[in-house]
């Protein structure tokens, strides 16, 4: 298993001199904290970059898809990598589509409590991912975090899905309107939540697509949304942006002209819901029609920073403007979940 | 063991630690009020796992503690405790009113208040700090503190740190802590070692804790002061004896060890003499079954029969010195006893200065000594169990027989209900602070030092003064003072007409002990509930007598008011006219002979009996003398 260290709390060490921290990631270092890694697999640790994740950048989720296919190429049993937690979905979901047919498991992996408090949630949540990267039958991003305050399940999620929920509690990250892919107990036993996945096989060639194109915005409506902050988009040349919109993905009439200019300019606008969880809809209410008359695309139930990444990375990858608009409309990575079933919002048995 | 030791002679040197809980509004890093209250609505498990100092190095006892794997349950009762204390939340700021009261300590304390609070962390994992360390920080440095009698005791530090959990219960493996107590601000005041006897030791912690209480931050609860001590003596090593809750301990933990100090360097000195060197302890635990192969002791040939081993280690000229007492109810077979326990499964062990006994024969022993190849001034440890296991209890075992070569090993030790002492853990060093990276230091401005100024503590004995001059005996003063009642008794004393402070005083501090020790639930006696019945009294409802009645019954009804109470007790003040009825019926049946007073005397005493608690004895007094006029 192949470990990449990218910074964050995880896995780093204070040194009190300087007040920096430092990556801690040498495999002697890493066997050292961690003992019980040595008994799971055999252990590759590199440290690619050191970023707090706020100031990660979509050229670093690039770096980082290309490194995780070469290590994949190279023929490990799974990739690891030590991230941030701010961030972490957004980079989580941009590797999902960067590494097209993965046929090993790709675990992000960080941690809420700093590494250096004895209570830290960091050796759990690592010695699972290694365990899940090692051994794990799926082959898809997932994303390792506690499931409770406890120290004893630490949860798979769909990288796609899942959501960082809480500003500092260590069950902060959850699937939203899904199921996890599975828990692991006690840093060692995998039991698995869906049959849902797409399975390892080593055989499998995976496909990288890296590239990612940053002139996309997000934004959030509320009821003093000033439409000019559209018109700026499109006057500053961003090929797209995604609106999270009221309610089923609602933005006022107020806004109607300046989106119809952006349509106008083959700028590509997408909505999706504030509400988190849910899914759009613009053909229940007048409103909505009016939005799909203008050329908004309403996005299902994808999470508003997956479609974020998601349109980066289709203008990225995709020349034309009506494949841009469909490679982001279809499902690829488990970002679209046709079924929203009843029961607790978390979405698993508990 | 000697009766009784000269303190100045073996050198006696005392530090103490005394810890002051705040009632602060708020706890020292967070939101949650500094009340106790144990509803728990949650529980969640951890485990703590030991992390590398700054200097790379991690604490043997905690890495000990994390590899048996211990789990940690926590029980987080809502209203006492937050994501803070589940350390799901980074701290928040610095309660200033807690750093406010530990300021104005220092002041008092002549002590020098450092220009910034550093927080720093204290790596702590045996579950009592969620994080795995305590908070804590140096607030000043130096001064000194005057006793009532004159000398002077050096202040080394003054702190401020968050109160540890409270253990609830202890299972094999699982650790259980209640949250409520944890972050509550403590002040803690650290002596130097000047302090020569146990009495001088109470004198200085009473001292501390009276300034603490003038503070008015203080809690007036069972456990709000608490203390450390830090005890040595001339040939001895410093031995840090941890959570000593009373005063009345203190000065039995100081003699206790004292005196354990003094005998394990006389079995030192002994062992010197005798030759007896570290080479002679450098062996290994042997294998000595065969010599219980027809044993009739039921343990061990039960031991044996279920394939359990018999090992043994042979202790070079300690015969004699395991079964010796080194202080009351203690010996240096215990101190392997705790050692082993501490680090192995193994609960207990054999050792020759005991044999023959148990069934085990003394031509038993015979074979086993020589098996190792032991002679008449040596001593042997055996243990049964499984061979990997009692290896390494047996090497526990010689690890403290070679500390006894030198005296007094350098160990933390806690206190038990007697005062005695027992093996804690291993020292931590200096390693186990670091910095609280998640707090910014507090600077300490001049206009914060002015503020404190301007509210000096009162000297404590200012106040006992003044407890005096309200008519207290001095004896008196100091135990209403110290006691948790002190609050109640300055609000409410003042304030009544007919009823003597001093009745106040020595109700709140007499009577209410005397219930508490009889088992009576006393908590069930609020403020408001106390100021009721002295109420009563003053205001001529009943008698000074019902006082204790009222007290008893009241905590036992916990729902009935003082009025209620008076009418089911039936001690409810007699009007004088029915009064006069019981004075004419009294006396108008006893014999009126003789002389007048014993006359007098005796007739107040009946009717007294009839009247107490419903009438006060001036008024029968005076009643009964009138009637009696007429004859």
């Amino acid at each position: 298993v192949t470990i990449l260290g990218t910074g964050g709390t995880i896995a780093s060490r204070v040194d009190y001199r300087t007040g920096a921290v430092k990556p801690a990631v040498s495999s002697e270092e890493l066997a050292e904290i961690l003992p019980e890694l040595r008994e799971l697999a055999f252990i590759e640790p590199e440290v690619i970059l050191n970023k707090y994740s706020e100031h990660i950048t979509p050229s670093d989720w690039t770096t980082m898809a290309q490194i995780t296919a070469d290590k994949i190429e190279s023929g490990v049993s799974g990739v690891v990598i030590l991230h941030g937690t701010d961030t972490l979905g957004y980079t989580a979901a941009a590797l999902s589509f960067a590494l097209r047919e993965l046929p090993v498991p790709v675990v992000v992996v960080g941690s809420q409590r700093s590494s250096d408090r004895p209570s830290s949630d960091a050796a759990l949540n690592l010695i699972s991912a290694v365990a899940v990267a090692a051994r794990a039958p799926f082959a898809e991003v997932t994303v390792a975090m506690h499931e409770n305050l406890s120290d004893d399940f630490v949860l798979l999620h769909r990288a796609t899905r899942v959501r960082k929920n809480h500003t500092s509690r260590r069950d902060a990250f959850q699937t939203i309107d899904s199921t996890p892919l599975g828990r692991v107990k006690g840093g060692s036993e995998l039991e698995l939540l869906t049959d849902d996945y797409l399975g390892r096989d080593p055989a499998r060639e995976l496909r990288l697509r890296g590239k990612f194109n940053e002139k996309v915005a997000l934004l959030k409506f509320y009821p003093s949304f000033d439409p000019s902050l559209i018109d700026f988009l499109v006057d500053k040349g961003y090929l797209g942006f995604v609106l999270e919109g009221s309610g089923l993905g609602h933005i006022n009439d107020r806004s109607y002209r300046s989106l119809e200019r952006a349509s106008e300019k083959g700028v590509h606008v997408f909505v999706t819901s504030q509400c988190i969880w849910g899914r759009t809809n613009l053909r229940v209410y007048d409103t909505g029609r009016d939005l799909l008359r203008l050329g908004v695309v309403p996005l299902e139930n994808m999470l508003a920073e997956t479609a974020l990444v998601k349109l980066m990375w289709a203008l990225g990858n995709f020349e034309k403007g009506d494949e841009v608009v469909e490679a982001v409309k279809t499902n690829i990575a488990g970002e679209i979940v046709e079924r929203s079933l009843g029961g607790p919002q978390r979405g698993f048995r508990d | 063991l000697r009766s009784r030791l000269d303190y100045g002679e073996i050198g006696l040197k005392v530090g103490v630690e005394i810890h002051l809980q705040l009632s602060t509004e708020r706890k020292l890093f967070c939101h949650c009020p500094t009340a106790l209250d144990e509803k728990a609505t949650g529980r969640f498990t951890r485990r703590l796992r030991p992390t590398q100092s700054e200097l790379g190095q991690v604490d043997p006892a905690a890495l000990f503690e994390f590899e048996k794997g211990k789990i940690i349950e926590y029980w987080n009762p809502e209203a006492s405790s937050c994501l803070v204390e589940m350390d799901e939340e980074p701290p928040h700021s610095l309660n200033p009113e807690a750093l406010f009261s530990a300021i104005r300590m220092a002041r008092f304390l002549h002590s020098y208040v450092a220009d910034e609070i550093h927080v720093m962390r204290k790596i702590v994992i045996d579950g009592s700090n969620t994080g795995g360390f305590q908070r804590t920080c140096i607030v000043a440095l130096g001064g000194d503190i005057l006793l009532d009698d004159g000398e002077s005791v050096p202040i080394q530090t003054v702190c401020l740190e968050e109160d540890a959990a409270r253990i609830v219960k202890q299972k094999e493996g699982v650790s259980t802590y209640m949250l409520d107590r944890l972050g509550i601000p403590l002040i803690e005041v650290v002596t130097s070692p000047a302090i020569g006897s146990p009495s001088k030791a109470v004198d200085v912690a009473l001292r501390i804790g009276r300034i603490g209480r003038a503070t008015g931050y203080v809690k007036d609860e069972l456990g709000a002061i608490r203390q450390d001590a830090n005890i040595s003596v001339g040939d001895g090593t410093v031995v840090e004896v941890k959570g000593i809750q009373r005063l009345s301990q203190l000065r039995k933990v100081v003699e206790f060890e004292a005196q354990r100090q003094v005998s394990l360097v006389n079995i030192s000195n002994e062992l010197g003499s005798k030759g007896v060197s570290e080479d002679d302890l450098q062996v290994q635990p042997v294998d000595v079954s065969e010599a219980y192969e027809d044993t009739k002791s039921e343990t061990l040939s039960e031991a044996l029969s279920r394939g359990d081993k018999i090992y043994a280690v042979k202790l070079k000229g300690f015969s004699g010195l395991l079964s010796r007492d080194t202080a009351p109810g203690y010996r240096l077979a215990s101190e392997m006893v705790e050692k082993v326990r501490f680090w192995t499964d193994v609960k207990g062990l054999f050792h020759t200065d005991e044999m023959p006994s148990q069934g085990i024969t003394d031509r038993e022993i015979r074979r086993m000594m020589s098996k190792l190849s032991a002679s008449d001034g040596d001593a042997a440890v055996f243990i049964f169990g499984e061979p990997a296991e009692i290896t390494e209890a047996l090497r526990r075992v010689l690890e403290r027989a070679l500390e006894a070569l030198s005296g007094v090993p350098y160990e933390t030790r806690g206190c038990r209900e007697d005062a005695r002492t027992y093996f804690l853990r291993p020292r931590p060093g200096m390693s186990r602070m670091y910095p609280e990276t998640d707090i910014p230091p507090v600077p300490v401005t001049p206009e914060l030092l002015q503020r404190v100024d301007s509210v000096p503590i009162t000297d404590p004995r200012v106040e006992i003064d003044r407890l005096v001059e309200m008519g207290l005996t001095r004896q008196l003063a100091r135990e209403i003072f110290d006691s948790r009642h002190y609050d109640l008794f300055l609000s409410l004393a003042p304030d009544l007409k007919k009823v003597k402070s001093s009745f106040v005083a020595s109700s709140l501090t007499g009577i209410l002990r005397n219930l508490e020790k009889e088992g009576y639930d006393v908590s069930k006696l609020s403020r408001e509930r106390i100021e009721g019945i002295f109420r009563a009294v003053d205001e001529g409802r009943t008698a000074k007598e019902s006082v204790g009645s009222l007290f008893e019954f009241m905590s036992e009804s916990p729902e009935k008011g003082v009025e209620e109470s008076l009418e089911a007790l039936g001690l409810v003040m007699l009007p004088r006219a029915e009064i006069e009825r019981i004075v004419e019926e009294v006396v108008g049946r006893m014999n009126l002979e003789g002389e007048p007073e014993r006359v007098l005397a005796k007739a107040v005493g009946q009717v007294m009996s009839v009247v107490r608690g419903r009438a006060e004895p001036s008024v029968v007094s005076e009643l009964v003398r009138k009637r009696l006029g007429k004859e």
